[in-house]
């Protein structure tokens, strides 16, 4: 019998169903690249007109910083066009089952295929794990004879040892899955899959997170691809089944100001009922992402690995980590015969020697040991000479949870930034002679993402600048500026919108803007060289977050705002007002700006609910295990 | 203890002896090679290696030492 599951805060979100993937349309693809491209015409008249005629010469210091913002954020736009230019989903084959379906023999015996899976943990709650462990125990398989093992590589130490410690080891055993462990936890999650790959021998491998449950399909859906000897890797979409709901905003009121009156509660609730709010108040949903950019880059095979989630041949990612090792081995010896031993003539025992030392020295690491470990080891598996294939699969095949509160989604992007911009700084992807160009750009793209707090501040200070100083970046807000301005803007409106049909983006777009302070401070640390570490995402939210931190800034651009918008209120009035058409302008401008800058404000002082959860049968998870009775769970502050 | 007693992919497909300040690991009865015995070979030899001892692989088919000479481990996997 099967032990009962512990009750969490995510059992109230699991009757939800992941969504479908956007239905392929080869004509709203045209339209798309058609829009696409008269978007980056109308883009290059704007920039060429901004640059040549619109620069106000007696605010240069004001201007210019302006404009540079302003075509940093074009190039933007052109490569998030680029990456969505066309969709080429891989065909769907049936799964494998022997050997000789995803390698040619070579003179060996064929013989039914060998799968791991491995779970990664380190710190989660052992209870927790177990719904991973469980789930990934129900995956089935069409073929009997394909050995499904299923591996908990524990970074914690968690086998008894420590009786202060929960029980890892006792946990896996009981729910019939292998455990490993290791005596440190050098290079974090990629040194923990290197421990786990050295002690298995599955043929394919697939990786899931502490907290990654995939469904049964799983491995049915995902492993017809390795028929073809090329592909490397398969990612399937990180679906989030906790995000945040959205609420009502009438009874958002009542909570938050405590309405006990129970007839201005009820208007209150009948009249503002349609209002909803608070959906996916951190901006966890990840859905543009996979369903959108990452599945587009099949077209360039440029989809890089996203960890949880994904499915691994295992002699691609050994083959690439046999050739790293002997590649750092030869730079190794170079580095240390120009260093210690410049301008000599080296004895063959020497060598031999600097050999051994530098062998003994270097490591075959499947994953880079890195922050960013996903992104990092993908790039290389796509620079590597085997011209390795990548697949975005676009059906959802497992649910994981999402950061739950500000603090901790603060911290995993600022990991995903600082990595990004590591890579940037020591591995740019133009100096790799092994992508192609559409990779090349693919990972720029996503390198200068990370880049963009550094306009989205210019543009976030532009309007409050105005206010105080009335100093004018352009020559005028004259019929010129709108004639070229607005036809980009609206184009550009379209187009994202064509490209990203059937996905509501307007949240992404506020954490885009919003999100500017944590990437400007990854930029910050890139630029001093500082070293990106590791932190582990929190499974559940954390109490004792200090918020005030992640939005300070963004208090003080809103307070200057209003402040700004008052005293040139008062200037109007007393017919003092430099420039009417200015000051609507950026009026307009700073409340946009405040609006997609609220979204943090609101999740930092974002209080869910209390309600009391039954565990009903909707709440029980799919494969019908035991829930315990009744139970009332708070994840209020 | 057997010399490829620990390991997952070589066991019981190679034999080893123990020779003065060598290991040999015979490869006759192995025509195929991949890239995680590969890592696994790599991992013993340095293991040997830290303790002063060789490792020198007898007996490899053509086809394991076009695998090797492909990786570019000629110098760290000794072919005898």
């Amino acid at each position: 019998m099967q032990k009962p599951l512990k009750p969490f805060y995510f059992n109230k979100f699991e009757h939800r169903k992941p969504y479908s993937p956007i239905e392929d349309s080869p004509g709203r693809t045209l339209i798309f690249q058609l829009c696409g491209i008269v978007t980056i015409l109308l883009g290059c008249a704007y920039l060429h007109w901004r640059w040549l005629h619109s620069l106000n010469e007696n605010a240069i210091w004001f201007a210019l910083p302006l404009v540079v913002a302003e075509t940093g954020s074009f190039i933007g736009t052109v490569l998030i066009i680029f990456n969505m230019w066309s969709n080429k989903d891989p065909e769907k084959l049936p799964p494998v089952h022997y050997l000789s379906d995803i390698e040619p023999l070579l003179g060996r015996d064929d013989r039914p295929l060998k799968i791991d899976v491995h779970i990664a943990t380190y710190n989660e709650d052992v209870e927790l794990v177990r719904y991973s462990i469980r789930d990934a125990m129900h995956m089935t398989y069409p073929y009997p004879d394909v050995e499904i093992k299923v591996y908990v590589l524990d970074d914690g130490r968690r086998d008894g040892r420590d009786p202060s410690k929960q029980n890892m080891k006792e946990v896996a055993l009981e729910e019939g899955a292998n455990y490993i462990t290791r005596e440190n936890n050098e290079g974090y999650k990629a040194g923990n899959l290197k421990n786990g790959l050295e002690q298995t021998s599955g043929d394919i491998f697939v990786i899931l997170d502490a907290d990654t449950r995939p469904f049964p399909q799983f491995l049915e859906n995902t492993l017809g691809y390795f028929r073809n000897p090329k592909v490397a890797w398969v990612q399937t979409p990180q679906w989030f089944y906790d995000i945040t709901e959205a609420i009502p905003l009438g009874k958002v009121v009542v909570q938050r100001f405590k309405i006990k009156n129970k007839r201005i509660a009820g208007f209150l609730n009948r009249f503002l009922k349609h209002i909803k709010t608070g959906e996916d108040i951190f901006g966890n949903d990840p859905r543009l992402f996979y369903d959108v950019i990452l599945r587009r880059r099949n077209y360039y095979n440029a989809a890089f690995c996203c960890g949880a989630g994904s499915v691994h041949r295992r002699e691609a990612v050994m083959q690439k980590a046999v050739k790293d090792f002997v590649k750092e081995l030869q730079e190794d010896v170079t580095t240390q015969i120009e260093d210690k031993h410049p301008r000599q003539s080296i004895s063959a025992q020497l060598l031999k020697k600097l050999r051994i030392l530098s062998f003994l020295k270097q490591e075959i690491k499947p994953f880079k040991f890195h922050a960013s470990e996903d992104i990092y080891t993908s790039m290389m598996m796509h620079n590597d000479s085997e011209g390795w294939i990548s697949i975005q699969h676009a059906g959802v095949e497992c649910k994981m949870l999402s950061p739950q509160d500000l603090d901790t989604c603060v911290k995993q992007r600022t990991r995903y930034a600082s990595g990004s911009l590591d890579i940037a700084f020591k591995d740019n992807p133009f100096a790799k002679k092994g992508l192609s160009w559409g990779q090349k750009i693919c990972y720029f793209n996503t390198i200068w993402s990370y880049f963009a707090p550094l306009w989205i501040i210019v543009f976030l200070a532009s309007p409050v600048i105005y206010f105080f100083s009335h100093a004018l970046p352009v020559k005028a807000y004259s019929f010129d500026f709108f004639k070229f301005f607005l036809p980009f803007q609206i184009m550009n409106t379209i187009t994202i919108t064509l490209g990203t049909w059937g996905i509501a983006t307007g949240r992404g777009e506020q954490y885009y803007i919003s999100g500017f302070w944590l990437m400007f401070r990854s930029i910050i640390s890139a630029v001093r060289g500082e070293k990106v570490t590791f932190n582990v995402t929190p499974k559940e939210k954390q109490m004792l977050s200090n918020n005030f931190q992640h939005i300070w800034p963004h208090l003080t651009l809103i307070v200057l705002t209003g402040i700004g918008i008052a005293y040139n209120i008062i200037l109007v009035i007393l017919n003092r007002h430099p420039s009417l058409s200015g000051l609507f302008a950026n009026c307009c401008w700073a409340l946009a700006n405040v609006y997609q800058l609220s979204v943090m404000i609101r999740a930092a002082n974002w209080v869910e609910e209390e309600e009391e959860i039954t565990a009903s049968p909707a709440a029980t998870p799919q494969f019908g295990t035991d829930m315990i009775g009744e139970v009332v769970l708070s994840t209020g502050t | 203890m057997e010399f490829l007693e620990s390991t997952i992919h070589l066991k019981g497909r190679a034999v080893s002896y123990h020779e003065g300040d060598v290991h040999f690991v015979d490869m006759t009865n192995i025509q195929f090679i991949n890239s995680s015995d590969i890592a696994e070979l790599i991992t013993l030899v340095k293991g040997s290696l830290s303790q002063g001892i060789e490792v020198k692989l007898l007996n490899v088919c053509d086809n394991v030492k076009k695998f090797i000479e492909k990786l570019e481990l000629e110098n760290i996997l000794t072919c005898v």
